[in-house]
């Protein structure tokens, strides 16, 4: 009798990379079904747009997959692929510039509004949030690029003080400081334009 | 210890962060818990990090479709594919087979040194230079085991001061800072910050 074969979710990262370094390409889809959320929302904070966004994920995915050397036995792959990620979405939106979101903040003139906005307009709440967005980006702007790095590791990844000091190569006491004021920036923006 | 009686200092503004964030540990976290019983003006703190939280919280973006995933899959696998699945019948090259190629050429390395006596402990001794290897094939997924240097490296020297005897020099464009140089029936273009005015 042998033993049923494990399914590829219940693997661990490191049991799918050792899959995948073997040529089973399903291991792959596996791990990008896993990670391609969060890596997304980190992007799109960064750039502000989809399609940027999801050229910073496949990037990220590529750059990881392919100097997969360059975390092992010093982070979880996870850290590894959402810092490759960040890189990734820094980097394109120093090449191409931040570019405004679409579709959802196109809505503004009531003309193109897609239709998941046109229902949420209705009651007004699709207008508020394309606001609340465009004056999130906004201030996100106003942060350093190492602190907005650290801020949407930790809001947009999930990821724990650990995990995002992991993934920066530094310290948590230096999260902490980083997350700190970048908040405190944000904060100061936003009560500016009573947001908050 | 620390109690609602005895609450302790005011916590650093980063530990009331991360008490809002759920990320103390259990004792810093009752410690602080404590203080802030006793300080109800330190909720407030606690609750503009909420408050901030909230907000980003509301505009998380939609997440792509179906199709868009997809085709970001099927990108990614086809840019990684050199290192993905081998051909049938493909046998992974055992680790002794670089080990032993690393033990050769370091051997190697060793005798040469000695027999010609020549090479400083800075500078390796070449086992070969770069002309008289010629790769005609190499697998990808072998890339890691090749140790080399690029083409160029450090700086590109291409003439210094002795190789050109300057005939004569006009000033070139509006700054003046780029002279055109002419030795004999050639020109010259010089790269570099151009003549200090004082020197002319």
């Amino acid at each position: 009798m042998t033993a049923a074969p494990v399914a590829l979710p219940d693997l661990s990262d490191e049991q799918l990379l050792a899959r995948y370094q073997v040529g089973e390409h399903a291991a792959l889809e596996e791990l990008f079904r896993r990670y391609r959320q969060p890596a997304y929302r980190v992007a799109y904070r960064l750039l502000g747009n989809e399609a940027d966004a999801l050229d910073a994920v496949q990037e990220g995915f590529v750059k990881a997959l392919t100097h997969l050397q360059g975390f092992q036995g010093r982070s979880s792959f996870k850290t590894w692929l959402l810092r490759v990620v960040s890189n990734a979405a820094l980097d394109l939106g120093r090449q191409r510039g931040r570019r405004e979101a679409l579709p959802l903040d196109a809505g503004h003139n009531g003309d193109n509004v897609p239709p998941q906005l046109q229902a949420a307009d209705e009651s007004g709440r699709g207008l508020e949030r394309a606001d609340l967005r465009a004056v999130l980006d906004k201030a996100l702007a106003t942060l350093s690029e190492v602190q907005r790095q650290t801020f949407v590791l930790y809001a947009d990844a999930g990821l724990s003080y650990r995990e995002v000091a992991e993934a920066m190569g530094t310290s948590i006491g230096t999260v902490m400081s980083r997350l700190y004021y970048a908040r405190q920036k944000l904060r100061a923006y936003l009560n500016e334009r009573a947001t908050l | 210890m620390t109690d609602a009686w005895n609450p302790g200092p005011k916590p650093a503004p980063e530990d009331l962060m991360a008490f809002a964030d759920g990320e103390l540990d259990a004792a810093r976290r009752e410690e602080v818990a404590a203080w802030l019983a006793a300080h109800p003006e330190g909720q407030a703190e606690v609750e503009d990090f909420h408050r901030l939280a909230g907000a980003w919280q509301r505009v998380t973006p939609a997440e792509p479709s179906a199709e868009q995933w997809a085709a970001t899959l099927a990108r990614v696998e086809a840019r990684v594919a050199p290192a993905g699945p081998r051909p049938a019948g493909y046998q992974r090259r055992p680790v002794w087979t670089f080990a032993g190629l690393a033990a050769a050429a370091v051997l190697g390395v060793v005798m040469l040194s000695r027999f010609l006596g020549s090479g400083t402990e800075d500078e390796p001794f070449p086992v070969a230079e770069a002309h008289e290897i010629n790769i005609v094939h190499m697998d990808a997924r072998d890339a890691d085991a090749l140790v080399g240097h690029p083409p160029l490296l450090g700086n590109m020297v291409f003439a210094d001061n002795n190789d050109v005897h300057l005939v004569s020099a006009v000033p070139h464009g509006g700054d003046g800072r780029v002279a055109r140089m002419e030795q004999g029936p050639v020109p010259m273009i010089v790269v570099g910050p151009g003549a200090d005015p004082d020197d002319r």
